[in-house]
């Protein structure tokens, strides 16, 4: 699945982050969205979401104009900062619940997914019994299992020790390219976004009043 | 494997700092209990009360009355509820502040404020009861559904419709399904309330409608059944026991923190929101305002009543009745509350047996009082601060829960840091943690005396021609013949609207700048 945002124009709180962003992600590929805090990085993936409106500008998935669609018939997955885990469903639930919300629950699936993500034995358990590390692979899973046909990280290993962040961004890379999903990652981490991405794509601020580009960077394979 | 639990510094105080409270409880709540209950002969009279007509009707309107003010009650308070935990405008403490009112008025005053906003067609009906119980409960909707809405973060919803749910079935699934327990808890406790409401059901039930309470009361008060009383008294106190014991269970299953406490509100964004959310807010409020309108406009004509002696002296009791209740409540209730954080487990549920009082109403504590003190030595009826006692008794826990919350926030070894600067405990304790908990004791000191000057149910019982409080100064004047009579009691209930809208909105206000 190609995504294309064109000429995207957003504000947060009344304050204009950019306008006249474009950028074309291509099917399969890993993006990496880089730049300074607030900036609008976690705004844009929003914008792709449907959570946020654009002010201006248009969001296209294979060619489809999908601006104007609800969050829910979009097919984006996204994993949240701080996970946004359902508290009052376990760990089985949460993984399970969009195969339930479009009627395909198998347990035999959620089943599949938690071996997938290392943590087999674990469907019973209550979310808030989760360290850091098995919440954010979870959160993984959870958008995972819907096949979705782009996939949003927002800052996905922000607040975890350098151990445990290094560990889980090779586990969340092996993931992500086994499953061939189109990603957009949002990370103020260059190392970070280096390891994951085909590409990085930094967001540039002009100015203090906020008219800004981007620029594309291709790291070396 | 849980945490093994340190020993507080103050620990040694938590035995000695129960007996006052503990000793309260049981000559002020038990024995009068036990006394109504002993006057019980046998299991047949039991039998006869049961029996009687009027009896069950009082029972089953209490039952599907409580049960209907809850459902409605839940239907008015909802929307603004969303409102105010979910969005930023304008405005908003304001609105909550308002919504918090109706909660804080009498019960006597709110029945008065319905009977002057409702139609003549309407009063003495199921609907204006049901109404008036739905009022007065909104706060509670508001401040336990709303503080657990406000905790629930933004994402979630949009997070359930990244994986394929529409609006409706995110809300349902995710905001829903974690609100469900204290949806729950909310209707049992406004039913609760609604069960045992007295002044509101003695203000609009007129002689056709009868609670429990208001039964126990006429057959005490006006008919002299007291066997009658007594056993419905009884039945009450075991009925509402269990049901407290319910009632907790359902709130100790805490709602788990795993999402991230996101207390930021959206801001009111789009136009058609803007509209939706002002409808909400406009008919709220107006709902909230529309009875003390009516009752300020009903008593035009009637504000000379407040340079009589009738109304003088009535303040005078309140006033002295609210003081030595608010000292007796506020020292025995800190008393309890430090007990159970300086203490172990069996501290704290000896503290949870101090507040057994909560469970029983204010009707049978003032008609355990009657009972009681009425003989011999225990000949207190006609003292002054029988009164002032039983208020205490009704204040106590809620003054207890208000200074454990205090004392729970001071951090264990605060203390403990200055007694290692070589400070002595009492030292310690004088500097460190009393500075710390004053706010906490001021704030019980406040609610018992709002407690107080609102009580109605034990006072209907206890006041005497020389000891009328406020509120039933205005069942007095309501019940007199002729239009200044009734005017007297707007008066009355008007200076309590007042004064209630004038602190909820000092203190939303003054906290506010003060942080």
């Amino acid at each position: 699945m190609t995504l294309q945002l064109l000429d995207i124009a957003a504000q947060y709180e009344g304050r204009v982050l950019y306008r006249n962003l474009s950028l074309t992600v291509e099917t399969g590929e890993i993006v990496s969205l880089v730049g300074p805090s607030g900036s609008g990085k976690s705004t844009l993936l929003r914008i792709i979401a449907g959570i946020e409106e654009p002010v201006d500008g248009r969001v296209l998935l294979d060619g489809r104009d999908i601006t104007e669609l609800p969050i829910h018939r979009r097919g984006i997955g996204m994993v949240f900062q701080d996970n946004q885990l359902f508290p009052h469903l376990n760990v089985a639930g949460n993984i399970g619940y969009g195969l339930r919300m479009n009627r395909q629950l198998s347990p035999s699936r959620v089943q599949e997914m938690l071996e997938l993500i290392g943590l087999p034995g674990f469907g019973v358990r209550q979310v808030d019994t989760l360290s850091g590390g098995e919440a954010k692979r979870v959160a993984l899973a959870r958008s995972l299992i819907v096949n979705p046909q782009v996939l949003l990280l927002d800052e996905p290993l922000t607040g975890l020790d350098t151990e445990l962040h290094d560990r889980l961004l090779e586990d969340i890379s092996k993931i992500l390219r086994a499953s061939k999903t189109t990603v957009v990652h949002v990370t103020h981490d260059l190392r970070e976004a280096t390891a994951l991405s085909s590409r990085i794509v930094q967001i540039t601020m002009l100015d203090s009043r906020t008219a800004s580009t981007d620029s594309v960077t291709r790291p070396e394979a | 494997m849980s945490t093994p639990e340190l020993n507080h510094p103050y620990r040694i105080l938590a035995w000695p700092l129960l007996v006052a409270p503990m000793a309260f409880v049981v000559v002020f709540a038990i024995i009068p209990t036990a006394v109504l209950a002993s006057r019980v002969e046998s299991l047949d009279v039991v039998g006869d009360v049961i029996a009687n007509r009027s009896i069950r009707q009082a029972l089953w309107f209490s039952l599907w009355q409580s049960v209907l003010s809850a459902v409605v009650c839940l239907t008015v308070a909802l929307p603004v509820t969303w409102v105010i935990s979910r969005f930023d405008f304008p405005g908003r403490r304001l609105v909550r502040s308002l919504v918090t009112v109706p909660f804080l008025l009498p019960t006597v005053v709110v029945g008065v404020a319905f009977l002057a906003a409702l139609p003549n067609s309407l009063d003495y009906s199921p609907v204006a009861v049901i109404s008036a119980h739905a009022y007065f409960n909104v706060a509670v909707v508001v401040r336990i559904v709303g503080s657990r809405w406000e905790s629930i973060s933004m994402s979630l919803v949009p997070a359930a419709q990244t994986l394929g749910a529409s609006p409706i079935r995110a809300s349902l699934t995710i905001t829903f399904a974690i609100l469900s327990r204290t949806l729950l808890t909310a209707t049992g406790l406004v039913a609760l309330f609604s069960f045992t409401s007295f002044g509101v059901v003695r203000m609009l039930g007129g002689p056709s409608l009868s609670t429990i309470e208001t039964e126990i009361y006429s057959r005490a008060v006006l008919i002299g059944d007291l066997d009658g009383a007594i056993v419905l008294a009884i039945l009450q106190v075991i009925f509402l026991v269990i049901l407290g014991m319910m009632l907790q269970r359902g709130a100790s299953g805490a709602p788990r923190r795993t999402e991230r406490l996101e207390l930021r509100r959206k801001p009111l964004a789009s136009h058609p929101m803007r509209v939706i959310i002002g409808g909400i807010i406009a008919v709220t409020t107006s709902g909230i305002i529309a009875p003390w309108w009516a009752t300020l406009s009903r008593s035009r004509g009637g504000w000379g009543f407040i340079r009589k002696s009738e109304f003088r002296d009535a303040l005078v009791v309140s006033l002295r009745t609210a003081l030595t209740c608010a000292i007796v409540a506020t020292v025995l209730g800190t008393c309890s509350a430090l007990a159970a954080s300086y203490g172990g487990k069996y501290h704290r549920g000896t503290a949870k047996l101090i507040g057994l009082p909560l469970t029983i109403s204010a009707v049978v504590i003032g008609f355990g009082f009657l009972i009681t003190f009425d003989e011999g030595a225990l000949d207190f009826r006609s003292s002054w601060f029988i009164t002032p006692l039983a208020h205490a008794l009704i204040a106590m826990p809620l003054a207890t829960i208000v200074v454990s919350q205090g004392a729970r926030a001071i951090p264990r070894d605060v203390s403990a840091a200055a007694m290692t600067l070589g400070v002595a405990r009492r030292r310690a304790w004088m500097t460190v943690d009393a500075p710390l908990l004053s706010k906490s004791v001021t704030s019980a000191a406040a609610l018992s005396i709002a407690v107080s000057l609102g009580e109605f149910g034990a006072s209907s019982f206890l006041s005497r021609r020389d000891s009328t409080t406020l509120p039933v100064l205005i069942a007095q004047e309501l019940s007199r013949p002729g239009d200044l009579r009734t005017a007297h009691a707007y008066v009355v209930a008007s200076l309590f609207i007042i004064v209630a809208v004038v602190v909820i909105l000092g203190i939303e206000f003054g906290q506010g700048r003060s942080r």
